[in-house]
């Protein structure tokens, strides 16, 4: 169990001007659960292999505990790792894949046995110790992964994507049976997923990256309720925030249908007269037409608990702000239906006019020409 | 009375003989019709030739050329139907000739799958400097025909004595047999997944106890085809041997059957010649039809990836 540091780490792939991980400063405290989240290609994985020892680190340095690891092998760092697609040595019986390591470490044979089997207690995997991972369904083939990491009593785990080959429910399940795990061997843990959901209900921490660049590291809530930039705001929350272009003059941003003044703070630190509105589908109120921003419904979503609608706005201007910095490509320049939550089994239907009010204290601002979030 | 009628059907559902074909796919369209016909004629073929070889082996020479397709007859009648493979076997050295075949071309496909494989595991997964250029400098030597470098071999071999030698022709065979052996593995280990080396890497694995260990049994089916390949095409090999063993007692039986060939036209025995034949085609023939999955799974693998 020890804390991991990475100061300025920096990797280059071959024949690629941008580094796929830029400068990277980032502290994963003893026994914490740090969840690496952003769209692919962020470099998160690369992050997590640079911990591994399985890419070099082309600048900055890596610590696990007190020592620096940056050029240590992989063997020598007291991780162990669970890959996406589990890598399991598929000519090994469940009982050989999790003790390879222990046997390799010439540890007694006694020894082996007995956390080969309590591993497998823990795991229900006691009846498959004889299998081989060809005749393992999905989900006992990514516990045999995680056995064979918890064998080892490592300082830290290294999780890349481990549950995306896994179907919706089973991915529900082993993801509150490793968030328990973890808990439980309190062991400092880095976990890659593209998936927000399972970065926001799995982490301690989440940290969020972008084109190499980490974005922000903060705790769910945080994320979720400050995000530091028009990046995060995006890329975190599910349907995903609607963002609106709006005018700033004598301290009031306006856009067609509403207003919002600033507070001293944000004026002050606005570079630009442009501003972004970020507002959750969860922040408005739906109310007759002529009331706050005109619109009309799309597409009705009905989740039985919740129901989303999407709406256009009456002239069928887009919505979203121009390609503002930082915002992944799919969400620009497209006109883009506001998403609006309201309660399960409304009575909306599609082609109804509706007027949106937006609930102004749980806007999110965000200067327009900087990409940064304007706080309040 | 609706699950009444369901149990009914159920008894009296019965799978399809043969599952429908995809709409618009026409079961005997002429492409289909004329390659089963060039098959099929290609197959009878063989198989003619191959009765006609295996009859022709138990034959007199009369027997053969009176009445080539039928079954053989005298030396049946006579209560001695093997003579002309004993003929073959003990007269022509052969007996001794099949011991030295076998001895050299395992102990050849062996080495060279032995010393291929570590080296195709390094050109394809260790990232060793100039491994393209190396990969292609073996790939080039699958297309220079060795019979146009027999001359050069054999002047080389005859001044460090190695000529008339069976160790000679061993490392000559190794050392031929080398570069499809390697281009074959190569894409065998290229084919299995990085994440196990890294796998075995943090599990502290040296290299070499990766490639043992973790990467060898995986690439069984590879190294199989390849000692198989290998195997088949030194059991025929004849010029080689005909230029450079001189010696009775080292010749092979691809050697062997060309003496006897040269003996055997004077003698008119055919009969037994036929039989030495059989000696060496039908080991290889029978190896092949146990094996022919295993090959054809092996020379695939990795292609449609």
């Amino acid at each position: 169990m020890a804390p991991v540091t990475l100061r300025g780490a920096t990797r280059y792939y071959a024949g690629q001007e941008r580094p796929a991980v830029d400068a990277l400063d980032l502290e994963v405290a003893d026994g914490e659960f740090l969840v690496l989240v952003g769209p692919s290609g962020c470099g998160k994985s690369t992050t997590l292999r640079m911990v591994a020892g399985l890419e070099g680190v082309d600048e900055g340095t890596i610590g696990i505990g007190d020592r620096d690891v940056t050029n240590l092998a992989p063997k020598n760092r007291d991780i162990a790792m669970v890959f996406q697609n589990y890598a399991l040595y598929p000519h090994l019986t469940v009982r050989q894949n999790i003790g390879f390591h222990l046997k390799i470490r010439r540890e007694p044979k006694a020894l082996i046995a007995e956390r080969i089997a309590e591993a497998a207690q823990l795991l229900g995997l006691t009846e498959q110790l004889d299998r081989k991972p060809a005749q393992l369904s999905g989900g006992q083939r990514q516990r045999v992964a995680m056995g064979r990491a918890i064998v080892r009593r490592p300082q830290v785990f290294l999780l890349d994507e481990p549950l995306s080959n896994l179907d919706a429910k089973l991915r529900v399940q082993t993801r509150t049976q490793i968030a328990a795990l973890q808990r439980e061997f309190a062991v400092t843990t880095i976990y890659v997923t593209h998936d927000q959901v399972e970065a926001m209900t799995m982490g301690d921490r989440v940290a969020v990256m972008n084109d190499g660049l980490l974005q922000q590291c903060a705790t769910p809530p945080e994320i979720f309720a400050r995000p530091v930039n028009l990046f995060v705001a995006s890329f975190i929350g599910s349907p995903a925030i609607n963002l609106l272009p709006a005018t700033v003059a004598d301290g009031t941003a306006r856009a067609p249908g509403f207003e919002l003044r600033l507070t001293r703070t944000q004026a002050a630190s606005l570079t630009g007269a442009d501003v972004v509105v970020g507002l959750r589908p969860e922040a408005w109120t739906v109310a007759e037409p002529g009331a706050g921003i005109d619109a009309t419904i799309e597409v009705v979503e009905e989740l039985g608990s919740d129901q989303y609608i999407y709406c256009s706005t009456g002239d069928g201007e887009p919505v979203v702000a121009d390609a503002p910095p930082g915002v992944p490509a799919a969400d620009t320049g497209l006109p883009r239906p506001l998403t609006v939550r309201t309660q399960g089994m409304a009575p909306y239907t599609r082609g109804q006019r509706v007027g949106l009010r937006p609930h102004e204290p749980a806007a999110h601002l965000f200067d327009a020409a900087t990409g940064l979030r304007l706080e309040d | 009375m609706a699950a009444e009628t369901t149990a009914r059907d159920a008894t009296r559902r019965r799978p399809p003989r043969r599952p429908k074909p995809p709409p618009g796919s026409r079961r005997y369209g002429p492409v289909r019709i004329v390659g089963m016909l060039v098959i099929w004629l290609f197959t009878a073929f063989n198989l003619l030739l191959l009765y006609w070889l295996v009859a022709a082996s138990f034959k007199t020479p009369i027997e053969i050329f009176r009445d080539p397709f039928g079954l053989p007859v005298h030396w049946f009648a006579l209560g001695d139907p093997l003579r002309n493979y004993q003929y073959a076997w003990n007269e022509a050295g052969f007996g001794h000739a099949f011991l030295v075949t076998v001895v050299l071309v395992a102990a050849a496909s062996v080495s060279v799958v032995a010393v291929g494989a570590p080296a195709a595991y390094a050109l394809s997964r260790l990232g060793v400097r100039g491994h393209g250029p190396l990969t292609n400098f073996f790939a080039i030597g699958m297309g220079v025909p060795f019979q146009t470098v027999i001359i050069p071999l054999f002047v080389a071999f005859s001044k460090i004595n190695l000529t008339d030698s069976l160790i000679g022709l061993y490392l000559l065979y190794v050392a031929l047999s080398l570069p499809f052996t390697v281009f074959l593995l190569t894409g065998f280990f290229r084919s299995l997944p990085a994440e196990l080396e890294e796998q075995a890497a943090i599990d502290g694995a040296s290299p070499t106890r990766t490639f043992a260990t973790v990467m060898l049994p995986l690439a069984q089916g590879g190294l199989v085809t390849a000692l198989i390949i290998n195997a088949i095409g030194l059991w025929n090999e004849t010029l080689l041997a005909i230029v450079f063993l001189n010696e009775n007692d080292k010749f092979t039986l691809a050697r062997a059957l060309f003496t006897f060939y040269g003996a055997a036209q004077y003698q008119s025995e055919y009969g037994g010649l036929i039989a030495g034949v059989a000696i060496v085609v039908l080991p290889m023939l029978v190896m092949y039809v146990l094996l022919a999955r295993r090959i054809i799974g092996g020379l695939t693998l990795g292609a449609g990836k």
